[in-house]
């Protein structure tokens, strides 16, 4: 199992990249606990949730353990947690709020019943990122209209949603032709390929998350 | 063939997907930019009409105080100023024929006596209500005549000097109302308050300002703590209210022991 993480390791060093980089906002966010928002704290939640299921991963393939439910339970909990956190975002009582607890409910639903031991819940996926890309909107309607925001560069959320925003459309078109991207029966390169432009996309979503934990630090020093 | 054509498919709708991204990102940071600014504009504009409103509240409350002091002053003088001096003359004939006794008159001449105060103060105060000098003459002269009314009637001595500007010359009937007023509030003050021996009272002109320079060797006071004393900063507060009307800024340095000098500048 060991030799194989190794080799795992060796021939994939973007996956490790990803995985390790992970690590930063979660790090950034420790040391400034004290001072995170609510919506950090459940940024935070949502980040140690990915490492621990993303842990399970690289043990599972180490083990050589076909791990597709692992990476399907892991995008669902981290939807559920997606949804609780725009839910905190954007103003109480709102109707965009109550649209984010439906189109969060509706993801659950729909992942249950494309729920897949042996292959990536692709169509699923796919669902999800189309209803975080809605949040974004939603959100981003919210920083227009209300003007509440004095400094945008500093806001914590705008951050959150530009990598959701990036990650959501760099990967939209991967889950959408899931079939013939990272699918079991995929040719080796072409799921290599994909994989790796994934990979790409996800260390961008974590370094966008990471300005966020960064533009929390400048607006309380501001204050 | 099938897998080459998604692979264009995938590749050619995440670009475009990313782009969109990328520009909606720019375009909500520089459009939110946009509407704070407009939002800090209306509320810039609101707070100066808030002031230019409160300005002219001001200034309609002071012209009705110098309105009812006018009114004020007439009836004083129509009035009171009538009645006592046909009480004088009354009592004038009723001395004529008391004359006899001895100590009847002198209690008449006493009587007199305080009828011809209470006329003279009459006078003064219906002078000091409507400062026709003021009017008529400007305000150089107006304030040589109110100090002088003032030093006779204490043992206070007051030094005056305008340089750069002529006995006779005239400026707007506001700012001479303003500055003559001020000068009566500073004066009183110095007077009551500070019991100052020397007042020294300087007027010039420069840069197009009126600058009014009021030093006392009074007693001295703590600005800041009468200032913001909401029962003895009324007097200071009224004089800013006077001179905000006339875009006018006051200067006070005082301090225990050491007298006061209040600057006062006001654009003409």
């Amino acid at each position: 199992m060991w030799e194989r993480f190794i080799a795992m390791l060796s021939k994939n060093p973007l996956l490790l990249l990803a995985s390790i980089i992970t690590w930063l906002p979660i790090i950034l966010a420790i040391y400034r606990r004290k001072n995170l928002t609510s919506e950090l704290k459940i940024l935070l939640f949502y980040l140690i949730i990915y490492t621990l299921f993303d842990i399970s991963e690289w043990i599972t393939a180490s083990a050589k353990i076909h791990n597709a439910y692992l990476h399907n339970i892991n995008e669902w909990v981290g939807m559920l947690i997606c949804g609780w956190l725009y839910h905190k975002i954007l103003t109480p009582s709102s109707i965009k709020q109550r649209a984010v607890i439906v189109l969060t409910l509706i993801t659950v639903i729909i992942s249950v019943f494309e729920f897949s031991w042996e292959e990536i819940a692709g169509y699923s996926f796919t669902i999800n990122k189309v209803v975080i890309i809605t949040f974004v909107f939603l959100h981003f309607h919210s920083i227009i209209t209300e003007v509440k925001v004095s400094n945008i560069i500093q806001h914590p959320p705008f951050w959150i949603s530009a990598a959701f925003l990036i990650f959501a459309c760099g990967t939209l078109f991967i889950y959408l032709f899931w079939n013939h991207t990272i699918s079991t029966t995929t040719q080796k390169e072409v799921f290599k390929l994909y994989g790796k432009i994934s990979q790409m996309f996800f260390l961008t979503f974590i370094v966008l998350l990471s300005f966020a934990f960064i533009a929390n630090k400048l607006a309380k020093r501001n204050d | 063939m099938i897998n080459d054509s998604n692979n264009v498919l995938i590749i050619s709708g995440t670009t475009i997907l990313l782009f969109m991204a990328v520009g909606l990102i720019i375009f909500v940071i520089i459009y939110q930019q946009q509407q704070l600014k407009q939002k800090y504009e209306q509320q810039k504009a609101i707070q100066e009409l808030k002031s230019e409103m409160q300005r002219q509240m001001l200034e309609s409350a002071l012209e009705v105080q110098e309105v009812e002091r006018v009114r004020i002053a007439k009836d004083l003088h129509d009035e009171v100023g009538a009645m006592l001096s046909v009480t004088k003359m009354s009592f004038n004939q009723l001395l004529r024929k008391l004359d006899s006794a001895e100590d009847l008159a002198k209690m008449g001449k006493q009587t007199r006596e305080l009828l011809e105060q209470s006329i003279g103060q009459v006078r003064r105060i219906s002078k000091e209500l409507v400062p026709s000098t003021l009017e008529e003459f400007g305000l150089i002269l107006s304030i040589d005549e109110f100090i002088q009314k003032v030093h006779l009637a204490s043992t206070t001595s007051f030094t005056f000097s305008h340089e750069g500007i002529a006995e006779k010359q005239r400026f707007d009937k506001k700012i001479e109302l303003t500055i003559y007023r001020l000068i009566q509030e500073l004066v009183n003050n110095a007077l009551k308050h500070a019991e100052a021996q020397e007042i020294t009272l300087k007027l010039t002109t420069k840069n197009n300002k009126i600058i009014f320079i009021f030093t006392d060797d009074g007693k001295g006071f703590d600005f800041t703590a009468i200032r913001n004393d909401p029962k003895s900063g009324l007097g200071l507060r009224n004089m800013e209210s006077r001179l905000s009307v006339i875009n006018g800024a006051i200067n006070v340095q005082s301090s225990i022991g050491k007298g006061t000098t209040t600057t006062i500048e006001i654009p003409i």
